[in-house]
């Protein structure tokens, strides 16, 4: 079953209004996004071409390091300096960073803050920039690609090509987005900034009851905890899903992507009656902006893509 | 599990996870149990309570929270965060255990499983590149038809410097230390006490099955 709450939206209206709408921006590859679901950054940079937004990589850039650091796998000590290290790269060219990855996005930001808390911390930070003969002050902004999408949401509503009328669509917002409390333009409970733009596409946002449960997978319990913990709990989300008729779901962490997408035949599998394809919002924005569907590279995802949207060509 | 000495209980255990720069907000608790209400994975397992790990390393009993399974299971969601009044970072407090607990090799199946990820990326400086030649050339050509480079490459430049950042906090020194100390079996459950969800109807009730 659905719900729809009477509840007036918790956006933050005042922090995005303070986003930037930059004509350059360095963008924040992403590991997993660039393996898994190359369709991702293409569609990011397709969308940034259509907002005239000139995005600059260096492949310079490594790992963000922090996934593996929040694995336990790893001594804090290197992804602390790796972000120092990476987060050098836009500051010496005066570029802030969008990330499309919620990993990226929250552990540069903590591990930034950090660094900046904790006097240990800098130190170790301090020590790499020297051994680099990099400098890292911490004048860099990460943002998330959604947020400079959803600053420019009348825009891109102008621009609509496919409209998505009477596709279901669903959120998952991901955690590691929503939890930076101190910058995050919505509310942690009870986000809605992403139906907005589903409902500016065309489309009809569906709030089925496990929309904020997470996916699972985001320190490795997919490889630890897999049978224990984690399908469970996405037997509980997906099925949920799919009882409010939910015909396609978006994410904004490609880490996400992955638990959502490749774990339904395993869900199947337990008894759970789901078939929902999961693209990333990036990917959905530029489809209804209309990219040649090809470059959203669909046949990445396990569960299949076109059925739902292949109506709209 | 052997008997509890009083000295299993003190403040030293608190002071070692404040230390590591990660937690030392958790002073602040005050036992709500919002953290639990709100935790996905205390939905599907019995025995895991945010609140009471809390309460463990408050009181300082580290020998039964070390030896616990419990303290493996957090997704890192941050539910607990980001309903926390108090603004306690459970997720990084749970960092701090799992770094704690490996020193005494207690929990090291949960991440030796993980360090070739690791150790590959001090080659490449990417996570999760695949080693399998037929999947790398799957990434290849989806990757080509859509007109981004062939797969996500460092410059040599960056693999370099990431290297160096290996070699200066000795990472790969790190891994063979943890590796090198005998495996501590987790077997401590705490006692289960929970309203669990049925998958498949949807429908609370009482878990009756595990019993100690």
């Amino acid at each position: 079953m659905a719900y729809e709450l009477n509840k007036p939206s918790l956006i933050d209206r005042e922090r995005v209004a303070k986003l930037p709408t930059p004509s350059k921006i360095f963008l924040f590859i992403s590991c997993t996004g660039s393996i898994e679901y190359p369709g991702t950054e293409k569609s990011v940079k397709e969308i940034a071409k259509k907002l005239d937004i000139e995005l600059v990589e260096s492949a310079d850039q490594t790992c963000c390091t922090g996934y593996m650091l929040t694995c336990n796998a790893m001594n804090p000590q290197l992804a602390l300096a790796a972000t120092a290290r990476n987060l050098s790269i836009p500051e010496s060219m005066g570029l802030d960073v969008a990330a499309f990855c919620n990993g990226c996005y929250a552990y540069l930001r903590e591990l930034k803050h950090l660094i900046h808390s904790n006097p240990n911390f800098h130190a170790v930070a301090d020590q790499a920039m020297r051994a680099l003969g990099r400098e890292f002050h911490g004048h860099v902004n990460v943002y998330h690609v959604q947020e400079l999408w959803y600053r420019q949401l009348d825009r891109i509503k102008s621009m609509v090509e496919r409209p998505l009328t009477g596709l279901r669509i669903a959120a998952h917002y991901g955690c590691h987005y929503l939890v930076n409390k101190d910058v995050a333009i919505d509310d942690f409970n009870y986000p809605t900034f992403i139906e907005e733009i589903y409902i500016a596409l065309g489309a009809t946002p569906v709030f089925y009851n496990e929309r904020r449960a997470c996916c699972g997978y985001s320190v490795g319990r997919g490889f630890t905890h897999r049978e224990e913990t984690v399908l469970p709990h996405l037997a509980i989300k997906m099925g949920s899903a799919a009882e409010a008729g939910v015909q396609l779901m978006t994410t904004t962490c490609p880490g996400c992507n992955v638990a959502l997408d490749r774990e339904q035949p395993a869900l199947r599998k337990m008894g759970v009656n789901v078939n929902i394809p999961v693209i990333d919002i990036s990917q959905l924005i530029a489809f209804a902006l209309g990219t040649p569907i090809d470059l959203l590279c669909f046949q990445a995802n396990t569960t299949p893509v076109l059925p739902v949207l292949e109506r709209f060509l | 599990m052997k008997r509890e000495q009083a000295g299993n209980w003190s403040s030293e255990f608190r002071r070692a996870i404040e230390e590591t720069g990660l937690a030392d907000d958790i002073k602040r608790c005050m036992s709500c149990g919002k953290c639990s209400g709100v935790c996905p994975v205390a939905r599907v397992s019995p025995t895991y309570n945010p609140r009471q790990i809390i309460r463990e390393v408050l009181l300082g009993n580290d020998e039964r929270i070390l030896q616990s399974e419990e303290i493996w299971r957090c997704f890192w969601c941050a539910n607990c965060l980001g309903n926390c009044p108090m603004e306690i970072k459970y997720p990084l407090l749970m960092l701090a255990l799992r770094y704690y607990a490996l020193e005494s090799g207690a929990g090291k199946k949960y991440v030796s499983k993980l360090f070739r990820f690791v150790q590959n990326a001090y080659q490449d400086a990417v996570t999760f590149q695949p080693l399998k030649p037929q999947r790398l050339d799957q990434i290849r050509a989806m990757r080509s038809s859509i007109g981004l480079a062939p797969l996500r490459i460092v410059s040599d430049k960056g693999k370099e410097e990431y290297r160096k950042l290996y070699d200066m906090f000795g990472t790969l020194e790190w891994i063979k230390r943890i590796e090198a100390i005998p495996e501590v079996p987790v077997t401590f459950s705490f006692e289960p006490g929970k309203l669990l969800l049925d998958n498949a109807t949807g429908h609370a009730h009482h878990n009756k099955e595990k019993g100690e």
